[in-house]
């Protein structure tokens, strides 16, 4: 999943900060999810797997 | 033609205000920044863009800019971090330009530059390494440093302020900090005079004289002559010595402005529920108060730190934002008020920009 910020950051310069605080860990408000299931920075992705990056109610 | 604009933050987003010539009739645009809460705005003369900094919960902290007096904006955040072992950075308080680079005050309280337009920022690490830091503790709205005021020919000098820790001033390009808080009353602790801990709210510099400033403190409203390294209370006549704002006018070192506000456990809003500012012409050693305009009764508004600003223009125009989105102006120095804008968010910064 890290890597995967990290590919997104290289197609929208600035997009790394937005989602990630100092740690790195995920911000607080922000939630990710990897093929349905709650993800971390660590969690592995498949050839097929789909991403979802939904800021929290939390947050706002 | 000379044209003025209003740049406001508030707690739903930047917005900006085009005026006419006699600062009368204003139009509203926004909100911008991408309806991030905003804490300050500043104009940068040297590139003619707008800087805004602030934090979103969900996206963290982050400096914008625009090159188009606020159509389009940019922003960044790269570098505005204390590394991946220190304490997160939730928002900007302050964003500063001075001598080509810019400076942001952040939470918790800290100092950051940028040489690059805002492109990319790096800590300015002196501050914190400050020997006081272990006792730093926040003020009710946290520990934030708030102010940053440079010298206006020497880049190596500038003063920050920071609640609730005092003044800081520092005259080698920020790698190192002395205290300057002498004379300062911390009434929020047995020692009514330690080295830090004082609760300044805003910190401004008389024009033309680099080495006069005035501070609105929790505890009172203060001056000093020697950029800070003393400071005698001036709250005498004032119906409140607490209050967040003050404003220092364009060219009379002697005038300046502020709106006290009743002490924390009464609410922290206009006392008695009167708004009135009150103004100096002799360096505060008297007030008066005008409300002209202003709501005089059953008027429970606050105002935050940053939520004033002073034109340059003759007479001068001061402008201010209350915390339940009411943005008021005045184009006599403080004499008389109308209403610029009703019905916005929580205005956290106001700044007056004249363009020629």
């Amino acid at each position: 999943m890290a890597e995967a910020i990290d590919r997104l950051d290289d197609a929208a310069p600035g997009m790394r900060n937005r989602l990630l605080d100092a740690g790195p860990s995920i911000r607080r408000h922000i939630n990710v999810y990897v093929d349905g299931a709650p993800a971390s920075l660590a969690t592995p992705l498949g050839p097929d797997s789909v991403i979802h990056i939904i800021p929290a109610v939390s947050g706002g | 033609m000379t044209r003025s604009l209003l740049l406001v933050g508030t707690t739903k987003g930047a917005f900006i205000f085009d005026g006419d010539g006699a600062r009368k009739t204003w139009s509203l645009r926004g909100p911008l920044c991408e309806g991030w809460p905003i804490h300050d705005l500043q104009w940068d003369p040297s590139t003619r863009s707008i800087y805004a900094g602030g934090g979103s919960a969900w996206y963290g902290p982050a400096v914008f800019r625009s090159e188009d007096l606020g159509e389009t904006w940019t922003h960044s955040s790269e570098g505005l971090t204390y590394g991946d072992d220190g304490p997160k950075i939730p928002t900007v308080w302050n964003v500063t330009p001075a001598h080509g680079s810019i400076f942001a005050g952040v939470e918790p309280a800290g100092l950051f530059r940028s040489d690059d337009n805002g492109a990319t920022w790096r800590h300015v690490e002196g501050l914190r390494e400050h020997p006081s830091r272990p006792g730093w503790q926040p003020g009710a709205g946290g520990l934030i440093c708030h102010t940053i005021v440079p010298h206006p020919t020497d880049p190596e000098r500038m003063w920050i302020a920071i609640s609730a820790v005092g003044t800081f001033a520092t005259e080698d390009g920020g790698a190192t900090w002395e205290a300057r808080n002498r004379g300062v009353v911390d009434c929020n602790s047995p020692d009514p005079h330690p080295e830090t801990g004082q609760c300044v709210h805003k910190l401004v510099m008389a024009a033309g004289q680099p080495d006069r400033f005035y501070q609105q403190n929790h505890c009172g409203v203060y001056r000093s002559n020697d950029g800070g390294q003393q400071w005698e209370d001036i709250s005498k006549g004032l119906v409140s010595e607490f209050g967040f704002v003050m404003g220092a006018h364009p060219r009379d070192p002697a005038t300046g402005w502020v709106i006290p506000l009743s002490h924390p456990e009464e609410g922290r809003t206009a006392p008695g529920g009167s708004l009135g500012v009150w103004r100096t012409r002799d360096g505060g050693d008297s007030w008066e108060r005008h409300g002209e305009g202003l709501p005089q009764e059953n008027a429970f508004v606050g105002v935050f730190r940053e939520a004033m600003a002073v034109d340059r223009l003759d007479p001068a125009g001061i402008f201010f934002g209350t915390s339940t989105g009411t943005l008021y102006g005045s184009v006599d120095e403080g004499e008389s008020w109308s209403v610029v804008a009703a019905n916005l968010p929580p205005i956290w910064g106001v700044e007056a920009v004249v363009l020629d």
